[in-house]
């Protein structure tokens, strides 16, 4: 039974949801998911409209579940403003109360999660501290880049110091230093033992986070667990790379010969090359000895399927088999 | 940066205040600060002093076409019977109407609103800190105009003692903080509830209101106005148009007309704070699903 009252029982699984069913009007949100999610970082990976947000609004207690219960510690976050004492949540919107400086802005939360003027202050420089903008603190929120707004989101959901940090699609916006320092402190969130939920849409990105994930997709979960094992199934997958170059026929018989490639296809109209292979690791590492060996002058490479979303309808089709 | 060169190592991260009344002052204290940043940046805020600025150069024109000596009503008479009634109806309304909407609304469309509904705050507190940071503007804007606007009128009765001047003053600005009260806790309600909060206001002000001369006299009662009307020393009901067809009711007494409007406030910020707790502001429809 979840219960209402809200003080942090340490013996509860930090999150668990049960059954829980989420929908708007005839659209579904999450559809009859369970899952228990313990002390270290969890990626929660899907595509866009899987339901990652829909999720973690449900833990966070802004969306009431239609059906199942969801448990924060035990308690139910629905309307439940005292779990926020041990629960920082860093959303995906990108909104900022107007004139605001990182610091004021960071005090003024605080002072609304009860803390005294000092307490607010002393906590504020040392959340500005772990993100990375003590020098950007008295700078207008509305001069910071989008991954300094990213930062500041990220400090006003651990300058409380919560037991549970659920962080909306975090590294949105970040450039390759900012996403490597965020990378680095969820992490160490991880290590301390609190309880971490990072959404994303990018598989390496959570990949450089966390082995724990939670693959969601149309609001189901599709598979959970070690990300080695979610990896495994993925590389079943055969991934197309499509290959522009100025000897397609040379390309294509050495690349044949390769156990990895499963077709090879000569596109007439573009002459360009269509590849399947079944381990694209594989296929990268060897591509440029073909290429220098053979001296073949490459225009252009893309992989055309090589996003998250062709991953999930893959892994749906897997599911429904 | 010598404001931020502590070192979070050597700093005791302190945590929450303990006593939980004295948290929930502070927290209040916190939501007034915000709200009432927020106002000061605001464009609202320039057009709400422009409105209050209205009644002033209204009784400017006034006091300039009006005779000094004889063959003019009393000023007072003038002020307390007719435009009082215009100052709250159309003033009073206005600036509660987009103050009161705009508590809930303005956090609504920019999205802030998550920010305040993630923290360990009760949304009671929410609703308390930001009603107050709106009684406290709005009231001191609303009674400053009408101040000015007053003495202006005034100013014309030389002969007119000081005592005889302020209470009928006072009584009026009674009327205008109790309207603003009230008011501002159904538009407070509105904004929390409605997606669009000021259409609410509008049809309740100005259609609801404005039928109720031709409705009977038990319904006249349903609303603020008849209460805020019946504390206007003085008060000219208007007969309208249809002045024939209106049925006029006599003015609540005072006491009453007070304690009902108080009652209306209170009742309008309990079913804010529930809507408050009922609704789910969330932003992830038009993001994701």
């Amino acid at each position: 039974m979840i219960s209402e009252n809200a003080t942090m029982s340490p013996s509860e699984t930090p999150i668990e949801g049960v059954d829980l069913s989420k929908w708007y009007g005839e659209v579904i949100g999450v559809n009859k998911i369970t899952l228990s999610i313990g002390p270290g970082v969890t990626g929660l990976l899907g595509p866009n409209g899987a339901g990652k947000t829909t999720l973690l609004n449900l833990i966070t207690g802004q969306l009431r579940p239609s059906q199942g219960r969801i448990g924060v510690f035990g308690k139910n976050p629905w309307g439940n403003s005292s779990v926020h004492r041990f629960l920082g949540y860093c959303p995906d919107i990108d909104s900022f109360y107007r004139g605001m400086n990182g610091f004021e802005f960071l005090r003024a939360m605080l002072c609304l999660s009860g803390f005294s003027g000092g307490a607010a202050r002393k906590r504020s420089i040392a959340a500005l501290e772990t993100v990375g903008l003590t020098e950007q603190a008295k700078k207008k929120i509305g001069a910071y880049s989008k991954g300094m707004r990213q930062r500041l989101k990220l400090a006003q959901s651990i300058a409380h110091d919560p037991e549970i940090i659920v962080l909306d699609e975090p590294l949105n916006g970040m450039d390759p230093l900012g996403r490597k320092q965020t990378i680095d402190l969820i992490r160490d969130f991880g290590r301390q033992g609190k309880t971490v939920v990072v959404s994303s849409h990018i598989l390496h990105e959570i990949e450089a986070m966390t082995n724990t994930i939670v693959v969601m997709n149309n609001g189901k979960i599709l598979a959970e667990g070690n990300v080695h094992e979610v990896r495994e199934l993925l590389d079943q997958f055969p991934r197309k790379v499509l290959i522009a170059c100025d000897k397609p026929r040379q390309l294509s018989a050495k690349l044949i010969e390769c156990e990895d490639v499963v077709s090879v296809r000569l596109e007439k109209e573009s002459q360009e090359l269509l590849i399947e292979t079944i381990k694209p690791d594989v296929f990268f590492d060897r591509l440029p000895d073909v290429i220098l060996s053979n001296k073949i002058e490459v225009e252009s490479l893309t992989s055309p399927d090589d996003n998250v979303e062709a991953v999930f309808k893959y892994l749906v089709e897997e599911k429904r088999r | 940066m010598s404001d931020f060169s502590e070192s979070t190592a050597e700093v005791g991260l302190p945590g929450p205040i303990q006593n939980v009344v004295a948290r929930s002052l502070y927290q209040i204290w916190a939501i007034v600060r915000l709200t009432m940043r927020n106002l000061v940046v605001s464009k609202r805020t320039i057009l709400m002093v422009l409105l209050a600025c209205v009644p002033i150069g209204i009784a400017v024109i006034m006091r300039s076409v009006m005779p000094e000596e004889g063959g003019r009503p009393a000023s007072q008479d003038l002020f307390t019977g007719q435009f009082i009634g215009l100052y709250v109806y159309f003033v009073v309304i206005l600036t509660t109407i987009f103050y009161g909407t705009s508590l809930f609304a303005d956090e609504r469309s920019q999205r802030t609103i998550t920010f305040l509904l993630i923290r360990p705050l009760p949304r009671e507190l929410i609703v308390l800190g930001k009603f107050l940071t709106y009684v406290v503007s709005a009231g001191a804007l609303l009674v400053a105009s009408l101040a000015v606007t007053y003495s202006i009128f005034m100013g014309l009765d030389r002969d007119v003692t000081l005592f005889r001047q302020t209470v009928p003053f006072l009584e009026c600005a009674r009327a205008v903080v109790l309207a603003v009260v009230a008011y501002g806790a159904v538009f407070t309600f509105c904004g929390a509830t409605f997606k669009r909060p000021v259409i609410a206001a509008f049809f309740y002000c100005f259609v609801w209101e404005s039928i109720l001369p031709y409705l009977p006299i038990f319904l006249k009662k349903l609303t603020v106005m008849h209460y805020v009307q019946s504390l206007i020393p003085n008060w000219i009901p208007q007969g309208g148009a249809g002045g024939l067809f209106t049925l006029r009711v006599e003015p609540t007494p005072p006491a009453t007309a007070v304690w009902t409007l108080i009652g209306v406030c209170v009742a309008f910020l309990i079913l804010t704070a529930l809507s408050l707790r009922m609704k789910e502001y969330s932003f992830e429809k038009e993001k994701e699903l």
